[in-house]
């Protein structure tokens, strides 16, 4: 499904964090990547329509997210916030199956379980997330959003508390998800990694969007310099592209 | 230890049956089996009154006032998401204990069913502001914050009524009332606690499966379909109807709201749904158990309902809360 922003502003405390974005994100793996305070976590929340835009509108397929009914929309999008919280000391298989609502219970355990093997957690299934590392939550987390079957997946800063070896594996895991036909829109500060798997990067700076587009075209050196104070190299080995950064000065 | 729900519910629905038709053998009449045998045949006879129209409501309202508590409490942490939070904490039972305190004082004490008005009333006009509350600001701090001011008024407005009461033998009266008794409940009582228990059953069974999605945050709950403002309304008009109740049939009893859901969780049900109807049977549970020391225990023949539960429930929470932070130790 692809999905369309029309001129969306969001202003959070008299702040206007977004300002007349206008973009669209067709099935695949997209990055929104950007310096802290650039509004990425906003602008997901606004598409998920937990945030009122204050101008323009989200749509999806042509209908206009604010407009569905919750429970529609959630049968569509499926979101990740930033913030993990977990309050109860549930087992990891009965948060994951939270995410298969469109199951019966069983069958939403048994989906649950695949999930969590798919991310390497089959030993911990039946264990309560409070004796999970960080890391091993966060996964928990990310099989409760792959274990429904949205359209869109909003996922703010998902690598968060993994380790590379995991960031690596989830983001493979995200890209079959687009494979399949799915829109992912990840929030991610790791712009090597957003390099090597985004189809496309949508570069926020200020509220604004700075640069959108494949991460060839995105990642030159005038964008980065400008969105990051960053110069990097992109190279291209192995039909892959590999973005070697080299910090400037930080402006403080 | 770790059960499942079913089983949970069933070891304790069979607890209080065996406490409940336990405790009717004892009494301030002592009841040998020609007695016991006379009240079987024929009911209406005083050893019949005695067992059927004295112990047994007492009994089973001692029952069912704890399950009001350990629903309401386990509702109550569910939408909070915080263990701490109990029946008490939105200002509903001390709008209900206001309620009482206002009718003892302007003398409606021994008209019956009054006090229980009076209670509900102020129950109902507590959790009547937090729905209004709620419908604006869904946030589970704006809600704290605002119960923690309710129930510093409830409490000023309380001490004010002390402050005025008429004669000591009054104020004796209200202190009484709120240490929390189920003495002399009648059926009329126990039919009370049953409606308040269905209709809250009834509210939680449609709506208290957001609960769940609770527990991954506000946003993810939004955005899984669950109507935030809708989830806190239901939740607070149940556990509102069920502390009211609480209190406007047996006074102010401490602590069964906080501890029943704990000892749930501890029991292995950590689903904030699935705890609600296990926490009702712990909490009817403990009540009974305390009730029945209070009975049979000499010593404690003097100390009231209320004053049990907080003393058996304080040291009982603190090795339960010591066992969960030695959990959250090990994250």
């Amino acid at each position: 499904m692809t999905l369309k922003l029309n001129l969306v502003s969001v202003q959070l405390g008299g702040r206007l964090v977004l300002d007349r974005i206008s973009t669209g994100f067709a099935p695949g793996l997209h990055v929104l990547a950007g310096p802290n305070g650039a509004g990425k976590s906003t602008l997901l929340k606004a598409v998920a329509a937990l945030l009122p835009v204050n101008t323009g509108n989200v749509s999806l397929n042509g209908a206009d997210v604010a407009r569905m009914t919750p429970q529609r929309r959630a049968d569509h999008i499926a979101y990740i916030p930033q913030e993990r919280t977990i309050a109860w000391d549930l087992a990891a298989v009965d948060v994951a199956a939270l995410g298969a609502l469109h199951l019966a219970p069983e069958m939403a355990r048994q989906r649950a379980y695949e999930e969590l093997a798919a991310l390497g957690l089959k030993d911990v299934a039946d264990r309560g997330v409070f004796s999970l590392s960080g890391g091993q939550r966060a996964r928990v987390l990310m099989a409760r959003v792959l274990a429904g079957r949205a359209d869109v997946y909003l996922l703010d800063e998902p690598l968060t508390a993994l380790d590379p070896a995991w960031q690596r594996h989830v983001l493979i895991r995200l890209k079959q998800k687009a494979a399949e036909g799915a829109t992912v829109i990840v929030s991610l500060h790791d712009l090597p990694l957003t390099a090597q798997f985004a189809d496309n990067v949508v570069l926020l700076k200020d509220g604004h969007v700075a640069a959108s587009g494949p991460p060839e075209n995105v990642f030159n050196g005038g964008t980065l310099r400008d969105v990051f104070n960053l110069s990097g190299e992109l190279t291209r080995r192995d039909g892959t592209l590999h973005l070697q950064l080299a910090a400037a000065p930080l402006m403080i | 230890m770790h059960l499942s729900a079913r089983t949970l519910n069933l070891s304790l629905a069979a607890t209080a049956v065996v406490l409940i038709a336990f405790l009717l053998l004892f009494g301030d009449v002592p009841m040998p089996l020609r007695l016991w045998i006379d009240a079987v045949t024929r009911p209406e006879s005083l050893p019949g009154q005695i067992v059927w129209d004295i112990r047994l409501p007492r009994n089973i309202t001692a029952f069912l006032v704890g399950a009001m508590l350990g629903m309401s409490g386990a509702l109550m942490q569910g939408l909070l998401r915080n263990p701490l939070a109990e029946p008490g904490i939105l200002g509903v039972s001390s709008g209900a204990g206001l309620g009482a305190a206002l009718a003892i004082v302007v003398g409606l004490g021994l008209t019956p069913f009054a006090v229980e008005g009076f209670a509900l009333a102020g129950a109902v006009i507590i959790a009547a502001v937090l729905l209004l509350f709620t419908a604006r600001f869904p946030q589970r701090q704006s809600l704290i914050l605002l119960g923690v001011g309710l129930t510093a008024l409830c409490g000023a407005l309380m001490a004010l009524v002390f402050n005025l009461s008429p004669s000591p033998v009054t104020t004796a009266e209200i202190l009484g009332w709120t240490m929390g008794s189920v003495e002399n409940r009648t059926w009329e009582d126990a039919g009370l606690c049953i409606i308040g228990l269905g209709l809250a059953s009834l509210l939680s069974w449609k709506l208290g499966r957001g609960l769940r999605f609770l527990t991954l945050g506000d946003e993810t709950a939004r955005s899984m379909g669950i109507n935030m403002a809708r989830l806190g309304q239901v939740i607070i008009l149940a556990a509102g109807i069920l502390s009211g109740l609480a209190v406007a049939v047996s006074g102010v009893i401490g602590f069964v709201g906080l501890a029943a859901p704990h000892f749930v969780r501890a029991m292995g049900v950590k689903d904030p749904f699935r705890l609600i109807w296990p926490s009702a049977l712990a909490g009817g549970v403990m009540v009974l158990i305390a009730d029945g020391l209070v009975r049979l225990v000499p010593a404690s023949g003097d100390i009231r309902l209320g004053v049990l539960t907080s003393l058996i429930g304080a040291p009982l929470f603190a090795v339960i809360a010591w066992k969960s932070a030695r959990s959250w130790m090990q994250d």
